[in-house]
C-alpha cells in the first residue's frame, strides 16, 4: 500500500505542485467485473481466506492463523487463530468455526488427519510427515467458511457476498468489520460467462485477443503462469524425443498467442525458477529424424479439449511441426489420444511446491524440494523432463482490460497468487 | 528487534559500495563452486550474460571478482571460442532474488552450478546534507507514529495492536513495557494513528477510537469509541483535525498544514513524500513556499521503501517518518530534520 496521506494534506492545496506525489486513494464506488468463464474462482479470496498465505517471493505469510509451531516430526502442527475476525454473518473466528471447513478440506487431500479444536487453537495431527503443510494450507482449496445463504460461501475476506448467482453473476459489497481494514470499494459486481468487454475490469482470454477493446482501455498482463504442454504415457522414447525437437515455438507465441505469451521448455516459468532458460532449444528437425531413422511409426491422435479453440490451433500447429519429421500426429476433440494438450495453471509462487504437484499430475515419485535450492529444484525439473512425459509448450499469461478510472491495478495484484485482488484498488467516481 | 542509529542519510555512495562489495562476494562464491565441479587448474572459454537489470558497474563488479577468483585457483578465462571446456555464466534472477548460473561444457558432458544471492536493490542516490535523518527503531511490526517523552528519556511507540514503551540504556533503545490496546472498531486497510503529549500521559488518536495512557505509575492504556478532535501538529494547536469513521481520511479542515520549522528563515518547511522510479521506492523532499508556489528547497532524500507515516513531532524542528523497508519488510521509524546548506 503507497499512501502519502500527511504529504498530500499538506501539498494538495499548493498550485503546480513540482513533484508526482503518489495518488491518495479514495474510499467508495463500485467496480464492474467481467470474466469469461463460468467459475468465481479468480474472486474467491476476497470472500473466503485460508489460515497462512504465500507471499510474491513464495514465503509463507500468516493470515487467518497469526502463528503456528510443529513438532520436528513435522506431524503435529498447531496454529494459533487471529484474534477479532468475524465471519461475515457475524460469527466470531474461533478454533470451533474454523475446525469443520478446515477438516472438510484437508480430508479430500489427507485421509489420515486429526483435528482437534480449543478457543483459537486448531491443532492437526498426521500418521505421516506432510513437511510441505503450509504450502497447501496456502491453497484456495482450504480456505475457512461456514455454510451461508442460498449457497454462497460465508468467509472472513474483505467482501461479502450480497447476490449469488452461480455462474451467472455475483455482487460483492466491503465488509465493514473485515480484520484486516474495510476495502477501499463500496461494492464489486462480477459477471461472469461473458466476453462484452464493457466492465471497469474484465479478461481477455487469448482466442480474442484481436477483438477491438474500447478506447482508453489499459492491457494488464500478469507473470506467465499457465503451461500448455503435451503429455503421454505410452509413446516409444525415440518418437517422443523427435517430437520435443521437431516442436517450432515461435510461430505458437508471435503468430497464436500474438507475442503475449512465452515460449516453454521447463515446467517452471524463467521468473519463477531463474533457470528455465537452460532448457531452451532451437527446433532440429534433422536430428529428430535420425533419432527415429529405424523406428516404425504409427498414427499418433492427440487430444485436446473439445471447447479450446486456442489449444486446438496449438495441437494443428504441433500435428505440422511433427510432420516433417515423418511423424504423422492427427489432432482430435476426442479423449483418449495416445497423446494428449494439457493447461496447468500455477497455483502459487513457491517453485517448489508447484514443481512436486507438476510431478503428482505426471504420475511420477515424490521428492522432497526446497526453492530455496534452486540446483536441486533444477535438477528435479531436469530429470521430469527426461522421463519422457511431457513437452512444455507455452507459458501464457492472464489478460485483463483495465479502464481508466481504476487505480492501484498493479500494485494490488502483485503480491500473492493468480486470483484477482481488488481490496486495494479504488475508482473514481 | 531494535536498532538504535545515530544520524544517518541514504546515500547511493555508500550503497554502490555495499553492492559492489556485495556482487565481488558473490563471483567468489560462484567461482568456488565452478572449481568444485572442475577439480584442475585449466583454461577455459567464458562466455557471460545478464538477463537481468543489474547495472552494469554490478555486474562488470561480478565478473571481475570471478574471473579474479578463478585465476587464484588456476583456472584461466579467455573469450576465445575453441578451448574444449567452455564456461557460460549468465546473471539470472526468480522471484526470491539474483541467480547465478555457471555451466561448464565439456565435450558432451555439462555440469552446472547455481548461486541464489539477495542484494539491495540500487535505487539510492547520494542527496546534498539538506534533510537529517535519525533512525529511532526498526521492527517487522507496523510503526504508527512514536513520541518521545520524559524529555527524550523514554521512547513511546504505537503498532495497529499495542504501545511499547521503550528507554534509552547505554545508547540503545531497551523495552521497558507494552500495553495492548482494543480498537472500537477494526483498524481501516491502511493503518494510521497518532501519538499526543498530555498532561500526565499521552493520549492515542486512531480512526474511530481515542485512547489515553499513562508511563507511570504504571504503563496503561485505556480506549474508548470515538472521534475526537486532535491537534495535527503538536506546536500548533489551532488546527484540529479528526479521522472519518473506518477511513483513513481526515476531516476537511485539514489543508495547509506546515509540518516543520524553517531552519533558514522565517515560517515552515514542508516535507512531501512522493513515490520514486519504482514501485517499491519512494522519496522525500523539503518545499517552501514561494510566491504562493511550493518551491523544492533540498534534493531527494531516497527511501528504501514506502511511506507509511510523515507526521509533525513534538520535538521542534523535527518530523517523523515511517516508511517499510522494500528489502527487509520491517518498518522504519526515523526522525527528520532540515538543516541549513553552508
Amino acid at each position: 500500500m503507497r499512501l502519502h496521506a500527511w504529504a498530500w494534506l499538506a501539498l494538495s492545496s499548493l498550485p503546480l505542485f513540482p513533484l508526482s506525489a503518489a495518488t491518495r486513494p479514495r474510499y467508495g464506488g463500485n467496480l464492474t467485473v467481467e470474466l469469461s468463464s463460468a467459475s468465481s474462482e479468480a474472486i474467491a479470496p476476497l470472500i473466503e481466506e485460508t489460515l497462512v498465505r504465500l507471499n510474491e517471493k513464495g514465503e509463507i505469510e500468516p493470515q487467518l492463523a497469526a502463528a503456528w509451531q510443529r513438532d520436528p516430526d513435522r506431524k503435529r502442527w498447531r496454529f494459533s487463530l487471529r484474534p477479532k475476525v468475524v465471519f461475515h454473518d457475524g460469527e466470531p473466528l474461533n478454533a470451533a468455526s474454523a475446525a469443520p471447513s478446515l477438516a472438510a478440506a484437508l480430508k479430500k487431500k489427507y485421509g489420515d488427519v486429526n483435528v482437534t479444536a480449543g478457543g483459537q487453537t486448531i491443532v492437526l495431527q498426521f500418521d505421516r510427515a506432510v513437511p510441505d503443510l503450509l504450502t497447501e494450507l496456502a491453497s484456495s482449496r482450504m480456505a475457512i467458511s461456514r455454510p451461508g445463504g442460498q449457497g454462497a460461501p460465508n468467509g472472513t475476506g474483505p467482501f461479502r457476498v450480497t447476490t449469488w448467482e452461480p455462474g451467472h453473476k455475483i455482487t460483492l459489497a466491503a465488509f465493514e468489520d473485515y480484520w484486516g481494514g474495510r476495502p477501499f470499494l463500496d461494492s464489486v459486481t462480477v459477471n461472469l460467462s461473458t466476453t462484452r468487454a464493457i466492465a471497469d475490469i474484465f479478461d481477455i482470454p487469448f482466442s480474442q485477443t484481436r477483438r477491438v477493446l474500447p478506447e482508453h482501455i489499459r492491457i494488464w498482463e500478469s507473470p506467465v503462469h499457465e503451461l500448455i504442454a503435451l503429455v503421454s504415457d505410452n509413446v516409444q522414447p525415440a518418437v517422443w524425443q523427435a517430437l520435443a525437437l521437431v516442436i517450432d515455438r515461435t510461430p505458437i507465441v508471435n503468430v497464436l498467442a500474438q507475442r503475449k505469451a512465452e515460449a516453454a521448455f521447463g515446467l517452471l516459468p524463467q521468473w519463477l525458477s531463474g533457470y528455465a532458460f537452460l532448457f531452451a532449444a532451437a527446433p532440429d528437425v534433422a536430428r529428430a529424424k535420425q533419432l527415429i531413422f529405424e523406428t516404425r511409426l504409427t498414427p499418433l491422435a492427440l487430444s485436446y479439449p473439445s471447447n479450446d479453440g486456442f489449444v486446438r490451433s496449438i495441437a494443428e500447429r504441433v500435428a505440422l511441426n511433427a510432420r516433417d519429421a515423418g511423424i504423422a500426429v492427427q489432432p482430435t476433440p476426442n479423449p483418449g489420444g495416445a497423446l494428449r494438450m494439457v493447461r496447468w495453471t500455477l497455483e502459487s509462487t513457491d517453485a517448489a511446491a508447484e514443481l512436486s504437484r507438476i510431478g503428482a499430475l505426471l504420475g511420477l515419485p515424490e521428492r522432497p524440494l526446497n526453492a530455496a535450492r534452486p540446483q536441486e529444484l533444477y535438477e528435479a525439473e531436469r530429470s521430469m523432463l527426461d522421463a519422457h512425459r511431457v513437452i512444455p509448450i507455452l507459458f501464457l499469461p492472464d489478460v485483463y482490460g483495465v479502464a481508466p478510472r481504476v487505480h492501484n491495478w498493479d500494485a494490488a495484484q502483485k503480491n500473492c497468487g493468480f486470483t484477482l485482488h481488488l481490496e486495494n484498488i479504488w475508482v473514481d467516481p | 528487534m531494535l536498532r538504535v542509529g545515530l544520524a544517518l542519510l541514504f546515500g547511493t555512495l555508500l550503497a554502490a559500495i555495499a553492492q559492489a562489495q556485495s556482487m565481488g562476494e558473490a563471483g567468489t562464491q560462484l567461482a568456488d563452486l565452478i572449481f568444485s565441479l572442475l577439480q584442475r587448474r585449466a583454461t577455459v572459454s567464458l562466455e557471460f550474460q545478464n538477463l537481468t537489470a543489474l547495472a552494469p558497474a554490478e555486474s562488470s563488479s561480478f565478473r571481475a571478482a570471478l574471473q579474479e577468483a578463478l585465476r587464484k585457483m588456476g583456472v584461466e578465462t579467455t573469450t576465445a571460442g575453441q578451448l574444449d571446456t567452455h564456461l557460460r555464466v549468465t546473471v539470472s534472477e526468480n522471484v526470491r532474488g539474483l541467480l547465478f548460473v555457471a555451466v561448464i561444457s565439456s565435450g558432451e558432458n555439462r555440469q552446472t552450478a547455481m548461486l541464489p544471492w539477495s542484494v539491495p536493490r540500487p535505487t539510492e542516490r547520494k542527496p546534498r546534507v539538506k534533510i537529517t535523518m535519525q533512525r529511532m527503531l526498526e521492527q517487522s511490526e507496523p510503526v504508527l507514529d512514536i513520541l518521545l517523552v520524559d524529555s527524550g528519556s523514554e521512547l513511546l511507540v504505537l503498532s495497529p495492536n499495542k504501545v511499547a514503551s521503550y528507554r534509552m540504556d547505554g545508547g540503545k533503545w531497551t523495552p521497558t513495557g507494552m500495553a495492548g490496546v482494543s480498537w472500537a472498531r477494526p483498524l481501516p486497510r491502511d493503518p494510521r494513528g497518532r501519538l499526543e503529549n498530555m498532561a500526565g500521559g499521552f493520549r492515542v488518536f486512531v480512526p474511530g477510537t481515542s485512547c489515553s495512557g499513562t508511563v507511570l505509575p504504571d504503563f496503561k492504556v485505556t480506549c474508548a469509541p470515538g472521534n475526537e478532535l486532535w491537534p495535527l501538529n503538536p506546536r500548533d494547536p489551532s488546527t484540529m483535525v479528526r479521522w472519518v469513521t473506518d477511513k483513513n481520511v481526515l476531516d476537511d479542515s485539514a489543508n495547509q498544514l506546515p509540518t516543520i520549522e524553517n531552519p533558514c528563515g522565517a515560517g515552515w518547511m514542508m516535507l512531501g513524500s512522493a513515490a520514486g522510479d519504482t514501485e517499491d521506492h519512494d522519496q522525500i523532499q523539503a518545499y517552501e513556499m514561494v510566491d504562493g508556489q511550493a518551491v523544492a528547497s533540498s534534493d531527494l532524500l531516497f527511501l528504501p521503501g514506502p511511506v507509511t507515516a510523515l507526521w509533525p513531532a513534538e520535538t521542534p524542528g523535527q518530523s517523523t517518518l515511517v516508511f517499510r523497508n522494500s528489502k527487509t519488510g520491517n518498518y522504519e521509524a526515523s526522525r527528520l530534520g532540515v538543516a541549513c546548506a553552508e
